[in-house]
């Protein structure tokens, strides 16, 4: 079977059978989305804290 | 029998034959270098093309393979061919059409997600066990007991 899936993933790079492509571009793509998710964390886990100013402190005092 | 014309080939599988060749040898000099080469032989093997044994996808798809790890032999006898082309043997020209493609994809359309994405890495992408398991964040172990599961069910979809 190994050799049998090889040959055939080998010949869909020249044949192009669409069914078959959307299969793999979905694994494809379900990859890329979770190496973008992975980076939001990684840059929201360094995203340094800013504390508001006296002025906007001031500013949600109510009056 | 009719032969098909080269005119005709060349317009319908240049740019599939270029991109399977380019697609190996990262070298866009080389890759046209080998394209024109493969046409060469197209039009010289084309009298001997016998429709009753082979499509001419398959037909054209052969001579392209065949010339890349040619030129590999040749060219570049210390760099390794890619393990889904180093495999010796002939094509077993029934097995590769359209047809059996579409079986394909319904056979990893049923499979579980987690399934299909260790075959198409394995597959398509030619990534070992051992690169999908750290991709995947699971043991090398268990990768593989799930490719063996996948290969199992794709067996018996495509029987």
């Amino acid at each position: 079977m190994e050799k049998r899936l090889t040959k055939l993933f080998d010949y869909q790079k020249f044949a192009e059978n669409p069914r078959l492509q959307a299969v793999i571009d979905s694994v494809h793509r379900k990859h890329r989305q979770l190496s973008m998710d992975e980076a939001e964390l990684v840059t929201a886990a360094y995203a340094p804290y800013i504390q508001p100013t006296t002025d906007e402190k001031k500013d949600h005092q109510p009056e | 029998m009719n032969h098909p014309d080269i005119e005709q080939i060349y317009t319908e599988y240049r740019d599939r034959v270029m991109g399977y060749i380019y697609a190996r040898l990262r070298s866009r000099a080389d890759a046209e270098d080998l394209c024109q080469d493969v046409f060469v032989k197209l039009n010289k093997k084309l009298n001997s093309f016998d429709s009753g044994k082979a499509s001419i996808s398959t037909w054209i798809y052969s001579i392209t393979r065949n010339s890349v790890i040619d030129f590999y032999r040749g060219s570049h006898p210390h760099e390794e061919i890619d393990e889904n082309m180093a495999q010796d043997g002939a094509i077993d020209d029934s097995l590769l059409n359209d047809e059996t493609l579409g079986e394909l994809a319904e056979a990893l359309e049923k499979l579980p997600a987690e399934l299909r994405e260790i075959v198409v890495r394995r597959y398509y992408d030619g990534m070992p066990l051992t690169e999908i398991a750290k991709t995947m964040n699971m043991s090398y172990g268990m990768v593989k007991l799930r490719h063996n599961s996948a290969l199992e069910l794709i067996r018996r979809s495509m029987a």
